[in-house]
């Protein structure tokens, strides 16, 4: 046993790699801190899953680009407040989820008006926009959408 | 005292190159104005450093101009103990900025991180060098450190998708279908542009009724990730690994326009390396053609 740990500490200071195993973990400990990360992207996989959209006051579709980001972006804001929102209404039963839907999707716009100074036409486009959930589900090998709107720009 | 081994040498015209394209992939990769409501969700430096000075426009044209003149003196070697550093700030003060949005994206860190190493193998070559290190090692072991990052990010990568679903990731992606249909709609609202909507929903049906096919492909995938250490062994090795990683990420691209654009160049750049093949080639053309020669 002490011999194998032995020839690992020569492997270790023998090594021309050791930059390898130092970047490998700080990227593990430090996890998602810039310009580390621990690379979860696509880490798992579940049979359900939703994406986020943006529609006007008539119902029709919005470019999320033309407000300065993209689809992925907007799903991702609205985790981090979905995930928040889920700590704040811990002992509000089984509504917790719709409430942390809700307040996460207003978070969404109010993040897109701040948004607004840098993209002058996205003011106009927000006025009564509404952000639109669809829940993606795999069921005996095919996919299916179902869409609900969780939150109305005033 | 125990010697470590050595590292590998790079010849000049491949050092040159290398720069070269470095340097333009740095510039890409940082952004060139900040979108951005503020720093809502301070990420990484971010957090120990208050980069809001960073959003007046003024400051970010000063931190552009910096980092092109860097960039500049990086390419011809000049000030490299001041162009590494200053390139290196640039780019993840930057980027942290974006990514400090509450929406972490993935397609930059490893720019950062390759600049990262470079900066410390340069300033690490430099302390070596008093102790006798030759001249040409402090450029060999920046590309030596550049190519184990690369290799490091696949590796993280691979080992979170193990712990993460316990090993069980390459059973779990039969289900990559409902990832493959977020996508594809992500990707149709960013522009309302249908172009490639059809072509990925029918690679999201085949992937759900194909769940064990996917699965088996996934494997490969993990497999190769974890395997990239291989790319550490020799110029073939690196080669090899890298246009198989580049292959796998085609291949993503094509399913769910994932393309890791810079994962893909790095990869090209640093461990293919096609100029050291085409000389290979040509030496190889000239040296048969002389032996064939009266």
């Amino acid at each position: 046993m002490k011999l194998q740990s032995n020839s690992a500490v020569q492997w270790l200071r023998t090594t021309r790699c050791k930059w390898l195993l130092l970047v490998t973990v700080l990227c593990l400990v430090l996890r998602e801190n810039y310009p580390f990360s621990h690379f979860p992207m696509y880490s798992s996989f579940s049979n359900e899953t939703y994406f986020l959209y943006l529609t006007d006051a008539a119902g029709q579709p919005i470019a999320t680009t033309r407000l300065g980001l993209s689809s992925s972006t907007l799903k991702k804001i609205f985790d981090r407040q979905r995930r928040s929102n889920l700590r704040k209404y811990r002992t509000a039963d089984s509504a917790r989820f719709r409430l942390a839907d809700q307040a996460a999707a207003q978070s969404v716009l109010e993040y897109l008006d701040g948004l607004a100074a840098h993209v002058p036409s996205a003011g106009k486009l927000l006025q009564g926009a509404r952000v639109q959930r669809a829940m993606v589900r795999e069921k005996s090998g095919a996919v299916a959408l179902e869409t609900e709107a969780l939150a109305k720009h005033p | 005292m125990i010697a470590s081994e050595p590292i590998p040498r790079f010849a000049f015209y491949e050092r040159l190159v290398m720069r070269v394209l470095f340097a333009w992939i740095v510039w890409r990769a940082t952004p060139a104005a900040l979108v951005v409501n503020g720093i809502p969700a301070p990420n990484g430096i971010a957090r120990v450093m208050d980069l809001h000075f960073l959003l007046e426009p003024h400051s970010f044209a000063l931190l552009q101009m910096l980092l092109a003149a860097a960039l500049i003196a990086y390419v011809l070697r000049l000030f490299v103990f001041l162009s590494l550093p200053i390139a290196l700030f640039a780019n993840v003060t930057a980027t942290a900025i974006v990514n400090s949005q509450g929406a972490i994206q993935h397609a930059f860190q490893i720019v950062s991180l390759v600049l990262l190493a470079q900066t410390t193998a340069h300033f690490y070559g430099l302390w070596c060098r008093r102790s006798g290190d030759a001249g040409e090692a402090l450029e060999d072991r920046t590309i030596w450190w550049s190519q184990q990052t690369i290799v490091a990010v696949y590796l993280v990568a691979g080992i979170t998708k193990v712990l993460v679903t316990k090993g069980l990731w390459p059973f779990q992606a039969r289900w990559i279908g409902v990832s493959i249909t977020k996508s594809a709609y992500q990707m149709f609202y960013d522009t309302l542009s249908q172009a490639d909507l059809r072509q990925q929903l029918a690679v999201a049906n085949f992937a759900a009724a194909h769940g064990w096919l996917i699965a088996l492909l996934a494997a490969f995938g993990l497999l190769l990730e974890l395997g990239s250490p291989l790319a550490l062994i020799n110029r073939t090795w690196a080669a090899s690994i890298g246009l198989a990683l580049i292959g796998f990420h085609v291949s993503l691209d094509y399913a769910m326009r994932l393309s890791f654009i810079y994962n893909q160049w790095l990869l090209l750049i640093f461990l293919v390396n096609l100029p050291y093949w085409m000389m290979t080639a040509f030496r190889r053309f000239v040296r048969r053609k002389r032996a064939v020669a009266p």
